[in-house]
Parts: structure tokens; C-alpha cells; sequence
């Protein structure tokens, strides 16, 4: 039987992106659908036009074409178009080690999207008030084997195979910003081979 | 009197299980329950000293399972070298660390531990385990390991290092090999909030918000106490995730019968320090085993014991792990509250 | 245990380091050291000055000797309620005084990647324990400094000297001031900015440094103001059955301790917290920085230190 864990208040929350009117300077990143929620943010009435606002994307789901029209073009000075998130999370700490105090970054993609971009901003000495994410895309997880310490991506289920040592981990809502990923925990440590079925829950 | 007779041969708290209580331990065990029924408090107090001979009166207690726990630190951190962990700004409270447990051992035990300094230079003997060891205060350098994992390899309990900053603290150094089921790889750099998300009802309550706010007032030379509980299957001090997979299946060997010799009380004297030097704070984690057939040689707690354990929260017995045998349990206690 | 726990202390070097300036330098009486401390504490001062009982904050300038004394800086304030014009007066090499223990609101942001401090005057009090933990922690760290002129700015030459490279003097005599904008634009991410000295000289870096697009989680300032003046008011004491007067210069903290009733504090200042108070009846006017809206607008407690009456009379659950 499966020992249900609910309501841990370490799981994060996510807002729509709004404007942080204090900014100097902006850089809007996001891949895939996220793109829609930079277009929102754009369109606020409260971004001041002469600031420096850039953009980092990396996306499918929108024509790559018209993803430069899809956000009003007067509303920004440059976007940058990365083939991959990887390539994207490769140029972004450059882009930050050339930025100043007084910048704001605007995340918006999936959930590992997210917390892989706000490690980056971290790791660059950037606090939690220094960016915004929302989530638009897939809440699928990732999640941390504490077994062999591997984190297998892409997790949208209860119940997973760890990449790193084939244990059938259950994953609960123990997020550790970090690493960006959710705490798992074999499923079956107390009766072997007692492995309930598994449901799908973050997509 | 403060000389201590070590349990020698070592006892093991994994594989065979040696470890026992003597009766000298079992009559100092620091019993948590004050009344029938437990609900979670924060229950603080400050720890300044206790009854004499008691778990409470030194600084950081050291008892006769001293060798014992320091050679399961050894293998645990031989299997597992990143059960310490520590980010890289928290070098101050690293030496305020080793400072704290230093003074406190040499002055708390000094027939085991004396610390010499000279400036900084500074020379250190820890009688039991054989060691003299000099070195400069403030230099990495001049010690084996980094100050943190040096003093705490020779110390019993584990220690969380937290930094005071946002109005918060993290957890951005620890020496953990006694977990009671939290991981040290996952938890660092968590925040209060954070690290106590998967603790049950108590966030309704505002129990943390209000702990929080009082830690954070915390002053140099006026340290807090309380006590925390749970239950573990044989003598087992490593019970982190880590291991999970091979202790888990423990919980189902509980039968009515064994229940006595299998079940456990683990007992946890959580102390929390100012640090003088980092201005961060100490989490001091000092866990106490003892069997249920050890505990229930006392008739009182006997009875406490069971009448706790049948009218705990379903929750809390979630979180702790008791459910699968809670059963068994019950009914083996019951043979002292008739 | 009291929380107001404090050690009888004798000073043992006074220096008149300029007009304005004196430092003092303490040891305990009972000969022990007065161990380490975080850079940024401040200490509780108390005296009795013959009329009445003086305690104020003071920043410790970094420790030396290892740890037997204690250091700090008092810049003489005439239109006071009386404490620096005693210690700069009547304090003296051989003087005792009461010393409180060490807390600390202006710590190091230890995980910034950079470190700028703007000092103005005695603000540099505890910038000069700030640059031993830099050193200890090898930090990138700049330090901005105001003084009216060089002879007289407290260790202007030795900081100077030592870090040429680092510290940047703003001397007021020679028409050198130092500009906000200047020193927090294009500042790298990761910077922290500390900022201690006169009141207009904190509220002016703090609006640039607003203006600029600093998060407050990045900006961090002290400074150390007598609370100010109000409207006298009575204080019934609920639990102790008494009545007591503030006056008007006086805060209602000390007006408390004039009447021996002694309550936790530390800052004195309406930051820290410790003097907390339960409040029974009567309208308060909040000046702290400390409770939550919700609790000031809930009217059950208050900051004594700081915070006085709105009308003419509060009851205290004392």
C-alpha cells in the first residue's frame, strides 16, 4: 500500500508573470507555449517602453517564423532563438555575467523549464525577488533517487523506474528548488515487490 | 565525575544489532511523553544545564555508546561520503562549529577531551579515540577535514548549520548519519519553511511560523532545547532515505510477539545555538535509543508508552512511519496498561 | 533567565579621535574575554549618569587581542536626551559601565558575490568588522567612505593604506562627496550594498539605490536614531497594578525601566523585536519596523522602545 504524503508546503506555487515595476532592465526567457505568457507581459501596460527588455527562446510549439511577430516587436529590443533548451541554458550565464544590478528576469515554460533557468539566475547571485516564473507546459516532474542519487526527468506519473537504478520509486510533493526536482523514495522498500499500480498525474 | 566507561566491545546499530542500553542508561533515557495523548508543540526551552547525570545537563551529552556511535559515523560516511555536505559561503559557521564543540567537550568531559590555545594555535585531545591534534584556527589547511566534519566525526548526535538571512534560515551545511528519514542531499539550502514541508498539521496551526520568528532572536550564550520522537525498527540510527531500501522492510517484521525486542523509542534532544562568529545557527540533533522491552521495565512509562502509541493521529503515525506495525504494537503494550 | 543579561565592564582606552568621535575600549571586571562576535553586532551600553540611566546601541568596531575587549565609536550628539554627551564627558580610561550582550541586525549577506559598503562618518564602526570577515572569507568587497576631512576621519589612512584598491575616501572638506548614483549603477548581479551613517545620508543611498532597480532584498542599512520625541502620555500597568508617566523626550521603554520594570530588548530601536509588549486598551502609535501590518492594525501589541501612545493613555498587560 502506498503511504500517501498531501499537502507539503515546500511545493512551489506559480503565479502569471506580472511586472515588476521597480526593474531597470528586463530579460524575458521561455520555451515552447511559454512564449504565450512573455506575449502577455509585453502587452501590460505597465512595462516602460524605454527600458532594455530582451528575450531568450527556445521553442517548437510556435512557428519559429512567427514567434518574432508573435510578441509585439515595439515592445522589445532583441530576441535571441536558440535551436534547444540545452543551447538556451548554455548562453544564459553569459548573458547574465554581462547584466547589472537592477535587472528582473520573466521565466515561463514547463516545470523543469523553470527551476533549470532560476538555478542559473542563482548561481549568477540573483534572489528570489530578482525573477518571476509561471508555468505553461507540462508539470511533469523531476524527480531525485536518494537510493543513487540519479534524477530522472520527465516524470509524469506517481510511481517511476529510476533511471539511475531501475527502483521503483514513488515521488511526493518534497520539492527541493536546488535541484529543481521532487523527492522520491522507493515504493516498495517495506514489502518487496508490493508495488501498487501507477497513476498519471502531472502532465 | 564525568569520567565515562565506554561499551566496549563497539556495539552495531545495523547488520547484527549489538547495541543495548545498561541500566544506568536506560534510567537516564530522556522519556518525551508528558502526558496520555501527544500532539505536536515546539515546546522549547532554554539549555542551561539539567538534573545531574541527566541526558540534559551537559552542553552536548556524551554517554557510553560514545565510541560506538563515532565508529557507525565512520562506516556511514565510508559508504556515503556526502552525508556531510556543506555550501561553499559557510566556512565561519564551520569554525564556530568546531569552536562550540571543542570548548564545551573539554570543559563538560575533562578527564576525555582538553583544548590548549595559543592565539590560534590551537592543540586538541580527545583522549578516547587517541587523537592530538594541532593546528591554526581559521586555516583549512592545518586539519584533515574540512572543521565542520573534522569536530563532528568525534562527536555524537548530528549537526545542521543553518545561515540567518532574508528574515530565514537555510540548512547550508550538515553532518547528518543519524537521520530519522530526511535526506541531507536533498534538504541543503533549504529554507525553515521548506525543509519542515513534509511535517503534517503543524502548518495549520502556525506552529512554524511562530518557531521561525523566535529562532531568529535567538542570542549568543542563551541556547534552546526540545525534545522530538519516533519510532525505528532494531537499533538503527541510520534511517535515511538513502538507505530506505534496505531498512523499509523492517516495518513489516513486526509481529505481537517480537514487538518488544524489535520496536524502538528514538528519542531526539534537539538543541539550537547562536553561532558567534557567521552570526548563523547550530541544529543539534542528539538521538537516544532504546528498545521497548528496555523502556517498559519502567511501569509508568509502560503504561504512558501505550496509551500514546494507541491515540496517536493517523497522520503523525503516517509520517512516522508506525503504521504497518502499529498494530502489533499496540497489542503488546497493552500487557502493561490492564 | 533574563534576556537582558549584561556584564559590569571597565573602559580601558578613551581616544578623542576627532572633535565629534571618541572610541572607547572595554574589558570585563572579571578579567575573562569577551569572545567573538559577528561583524555588524552592536552592544547595549547602560550608565547612570546621576540623574538618570542612560542605554544606547553601539556598533562593534572588529575584535583584536582575541577577543578581551570590546571597541566602539560614540559621535557626540548635543541636541540628544544625554547619553553621548556623558560617555564623551564623563566616561573616562578606568570607568565602569554595564555591557550587554552582542545581536546582531546588520550581518554580512554571505552568500553575495560582492560586497559594497557606503559609510558616512561613525558609520564606519561596523564596516571595520566587516572587512576582518571579508579578508577571513577572501569576498570581493568596495568600501565608499564619507569624512568631513582626512586627519579626522576614523581610520581613513589605515583603511587607505591597506587597501588602496578597495576603499574609496569622500573627504567633505576638500568638496568630495560621494554620489549614490554613481557608485550603485552598473553594479554586477550578486551585489550587495550596506549602508550606515546619518539618517539623510542612509535615506538618500536607499532612494538611489530604489530608483535603480535594487531588490531590498539586496540592500541593507543601520543606523542607530534616538526614538523620537512625542506627547507625553500615562501607562496603566495591568498586571503590576501601578500607573506610570512617559514624558515626552523619554521613549515609553525607558520610561518603564525608570519605574524598574524591566522587559527584553536589544536594538532600541523598533527593529529587533525583543521588547514586544501585549497591549490591553488605548490607541497606539506605531513607529516601528518590526510587527506585521496585521498587527499593528490589530492594536493588541506594540514596540516600547519606539512606539508611544496615539492619545494620552495606553493600558499594558505588565
Amino acid at each position: 500500500m502506498t503511504e500517501e504524503i498531501s499537502g507539503i508546503k515546500s511545493k512551489p506555487v506559480y503565479n502569471i508573470l506580472q511586472y515588476d515595476p521597480k526593474s531597470r532592465s528586463n530579460l524575458l526567457i521561455a520555451e515552447d507555449d511559454g512564449l504565450i505568457g512573455l506575449a502577455n507581459l509585453l502587452s501590460s501596460s505597465e512595462l516602460i517602453p524605454s527600458l532594455t527588455t530582451n528575450v531568450m527562446y527556445s521553442g517548437s510549439s510556435i512557428e519559429k517564423s512567427n514567434s518574432k511577430s508573435y510578441l509585439s516587436p515595439d515592445r522589445y529590443n532583441k530576441m535571441s532563438s536558440f535551436d534547444s533548451v540545452d543551447t538556451l541554458l548554455l548562453a544564459l550565464p553569459q548573458a547574465l555575467a554581462k547584466s547589472q544590478m537592477g535587472l528582473r528576469l520573466y521565466i515561463c515554460g514547463s516545470e523543469m523549464f523553470l527551476w533549470s533557468v532560476a538555478n542559473i539566475a542563482k548561481a549568477a547571485g540573483m534572489h528570489k525577488s530578482e525573477y518571476n516564473m509561471q508555468l505553461i507546459g507540462s508539470k511533469a516532474r523531476r524527480v531525485y533517487c536518494p537510493h543513487c542519487e540519479a534524477t530522472s526527468e520527465g516524470v509524469t506519473t506517481d510511481i517511476h523506474e529510476c533511471e539511475g537504478c531501475g527502483l521503483s520509486l514513488v515521488n511526493c510533493d518534497h520539492f527541493s528548488r536546488e535541484m529543481g526536482a521532487y523527492l522520491g523514495f522507493r515504493v516498495d522498500a517495506e514489502v518487496h515487490g508490493e508495488i501498487p499500480e501507477r497513476q498519471e498525474l502531472y502532465r | 565525575m564525568t569520567k565515562i566507561a565506554f561499551k566496549q566491545p563497539l556495539e552495531t546499530f545495523r547488520e547484527d544489532f549489538t547495541y543495548t542500553n545498561s541500566a544506568k542508561a536506560i534510567k537516564r533515557f530522556p522519556f518525551p511523553y508528558p502526558e496520555d495523548k501527544y500532539m505536536y508543540s515546539v515546546n522549547m526551552e532554554h539549555h542551561d544545564g539539567g538534573e545531574p547525570g541527566s541526558v540534559l545537563e551537559k552542553t552536548f551529552d556524551i554517554d557510553e555508546h560514545y565510541l560506538s556511535e563515532v565508529e557507525e559515523r565512520r562506516i556511514v560516511l565510508g559508504k556515503d561520503p556526502k552525508r556531510f555536505a556543506t555550501l561553499p559561503h559557510m566556512d565561519l559557521h564551520q569554525w564556530d562549529l568546531l569552536e562550540l564543540l571543542m570548548e564545551s567537550l573539554a570543559k563538560d568531559y575533562p578527564e576525555h577531551f582538553s583544548l590548549t590555545k595559543d592565539n590560534d594555535n590551537w592543540l586538541w585531545e580527545n583522549r578516547p579515540l587517541g587523537i592530538k591534534q594541532s593546528f591554526v584556527f581559521g586555516e583549512k589547511s592545518t586539519l584533515p577535514q574540512a572543521p565542520a566534519e573534522y569536530i563532528t566525526r568525534q562527536a555524537q548526535g548530528d549537526f545542521v548549520l543553518m545561515d540567518q538571512r532574508d528574515e530565514d534560515l537555510y540548512a547550508d551545511a550538515a553532518m547528518v548519519t543519524s537521520s530519522a528519514d530526511w535526506s541531507v542531499q536533498f534538504d541543503l539550502g533549504m529554507s525553515f519553511m521548506e525543509w519542515h514541508g513534509p511535517v503534517p498539521l503543524a502548518h495549520g496551526m502556525g506552529v512554524f511560523e511562530r518557531a521561525l520568528k523566535y529562532l531568529l532572536m535567538i542570542r549568543l550564550g542563551q541556547p534552546v532545547r526540545r525534545l522530538n520522537w519516533t519510532l525505528t525498527i532494531n537499533p538503527r540510527m541510520d534511517t535515511a532515505p538513502e538507505v530506505y531500501h534496505e531498512w523499509g522492510h523492517e516495518r513489516a517484521s513486526v509481529t505481537p510477539e517480537n514487538a518488544g525486542k524489535k520496536v524502538h523509542l528514538r528519542v531526539e534532544v534537539q538543541t539550537l545555538f547562536r553561532l558567534p562568529r557567521s552570526n548563523g545557527m547550530l541544529f543539534g540533533v542528539r538521538a537516544y535509543l532504546i528498545s521497548m522491552e528496555d523502556l517498559c521495565t519502567d511501569p509508568a512509562w509502560a503504561q504512558r508508552m501505550h496509551r500514546v502509541i494507541k491515540t496517536l493521529h493517523p497522520e503523525l503515525m503516517d509520517y512516522k512511519g508506525i503504521t504497518r506495525y502499529h498494530k502489533a504494537l499496540v497489542g503488546w503494550l497493552s500487557q502493561f496498561d490492564q | 533567565m533574563s534576556t537582558n543579561f549584561s556584564l559590569t565592564s571597565r573602559v580601558v582606552r578613551a581616544d578623542q579621535v576627532t572633535p565629534l568621535i571618541k572610541h572607547f575600549s572595554f574589558e570585563r571586571v572579571d578579567g575573562k574575554p569577551f569572545g567573538p562576535f559577528s561583524a555588524g553586532s552592536h552592544v547595549v551600553i547602560g550608565m547612570n549618569d546621576g540623574t538618570e540611566s542612560h542605554k544606547n546601541p553601539y556598533s562593534l568596531v572588529g575584535s583584536s587581542n582575541n577577543f578581551m575587549e570590546y571597541e566602539i565609536a560614540v559621535r557626540l550628539d548635543s541636541t540628544g536626551r544625554g547619553g553621548s554627551l556623558f560617555m564623551h564627558n564623563n566616561i573616562e580610561v578606568g570607568s565602569e559601565i554595564e555591557i550587554g550582550s552582542p545581536f546582531n541586525l546588520f550581518p554580512v549577506y554571505k552568500p553575495a558575490k560582492k560586497h559594497l559598503m557606503i559609510a558616512g562618518g561613525v558609520g564606519i564602526t561596523p564596516f571595520m568588522a566587516y572587512i576582518d570577515e571579508m579578508n577571513l572569507m577572501h569576498s570581493n568587497f568596495e568600501l565608499h567612505y564619507s569624512v568631513r576631512d582626512f586627519e579626522n576621519g576614523a581610520f581613513a589612512k589605515e583603511l587607505q593604506d591597506k587597501y588602496p584598491n578597495q576603499v574609496k575616501l569622500y573627504i567633505q572638506a576638500n568638496d568630495v562627496m560621494a554620489n549614490f548614483n554613481e557608485i550603485l549603477d552598473n553594479q554586477p548581479l550578486g551585489t550587495h550594498v550596506y549602508v550606515c551613517g546619518p539618517h539623510q545620508m542612509v535615506a538618500d543611498a536607499l532612494r538611489v539605490a530604489d530608483e535603480l532597480g535594487w531588490p531590498i532584498s539586496s540592500v541593507h542599512s543601520e543606523e542607530f536614531k534616538a526614538p523620537d520625541p512625542g506627547n507625553p502620555f500615562t501607562v496603566t500597568l495591568a498586571k503590576s497594578n501601578r500607573e506610570i508617566n512617559v514624558r515626552s523626550r523619554e521613549s515609553l521603554l525607558e520610561a518603564l525601566e525608570n519605574a524598574n520594570i524591566e522587559i527584553p530588548y536589544s536594538c532600541r530601536g523598533g527593529a529587533c523585536g525583543f521588547c514586544k509588549t501585549e497591549v490591553i486598551d488605548g490607541e497606539i502609535n506605531h513607529r516601528d519596523y518590526f510587527l506585521t501590518d496585521a498587527e499593528k492594525a490589530s492594536g493588541k501589541c506594540m514596540m516600547p522602545c519606539i512606539s508611544r501612545a496615539q492619545g494620552d493613555h495606553l493600558t499594558l498587560n505588565l
